[in-house]
């Protein structure tokens, strides 16, 4: 799943660490996040975007399968 | 213990107090080291070299590995900084998920390497092959208990 995650810790002028401890999880994981590795559960979603002040939907970018 | 199974059902646990159970684990490890090397004393002699052997080193590598489990939980619990790291790396959701799919995973592969044991050993030892399959059932019926168990619970 891709997000915009690296795009807006980039212009908070924030580290992957930094960002890290901010949510509560390991750099790693934030790391697999912005590569698209990784899918974010619910709650962290949530903690993300209530983070960056922004919806779910604005930062992890949803593709609909088409039929 | 009850720490431990909030961490299994996914829920937020203290984990200073989690630190604290595993300090204790590592003194009943530590204990269950002197019960292995206190059985191979009351054996010596009487059921073979290969049993005295398993239960004097199996019982120092448990009593070795208890101490480091207590020592190092114990100095986590002095270190605040250190056991924040910790506890973030620990409740870390991809970093469970990652142990959760490598459990399975051996699981699923141990489990296709004692089904071609168990085939091998019907035609070379049978009694082999019967303690075998009964491991393999053994661990069927946990698979399902702990099904039932979280179907329950979740």
């Amino acid at each position: 799943m891709k997000t915009r995650i690296q795009e807006l810790r980039k212009q908070r002028k924030m580290s992957q660490e930094e960002l890290a401890e901010a949510v509560g999880v390991t750099r790693q994981t934030i790391t697999s996040l912005e590569c698209g590795k990784y899918v974010a559960s619910l709650p962290l979603a949530h903690k993300i975007a209530r983070f960056f002040g922004m919806s779910i939907e604005e930062i992890f970018l949803f593709e609909e399968e088409e039929s | 213990m009850r720490e431990w199974l909030k961490a299994m059902h996914g829920e937020d646990y203290d984990y200073r107090k989690m630190v604290k159970g595993r300090v204790l684990l590592g003194k009943v490890y530590m204990g269950l080291g002197v019960l292995e090397i206190l059985v191979m004393g009351l054996l010596c002699g009487r059921s073979g070299e290969f049993a005295e052997n398993f239960y004097l080193y199996s019982g120092i590598a448990i009593i070795v590995c208890g101490f480091l489990i207590a020592r190092k939980n114990r100095k986590l619990l002095s270190f605040q900084q250190e056991l924040s790291k910790m506890e973030i790396r620990e409740k870390d959701e991809r970093f469970r998920s990652i142990g959760t799919r490598s459990w399975a995973m051996a699981g699923y592969v141990m489990m296709l390497g004692l089904y071609g044991a168990i085939l091998v050993f019907v035609a070379v030892d049978g009694q082999v092959a019967r303690t075998l399959l009964l491991v393999m059932l053994a661990f069927w019926i946990l698979v399902l208990a702990f099904q039932i168990y979280f179907r329950k619970t979740m």
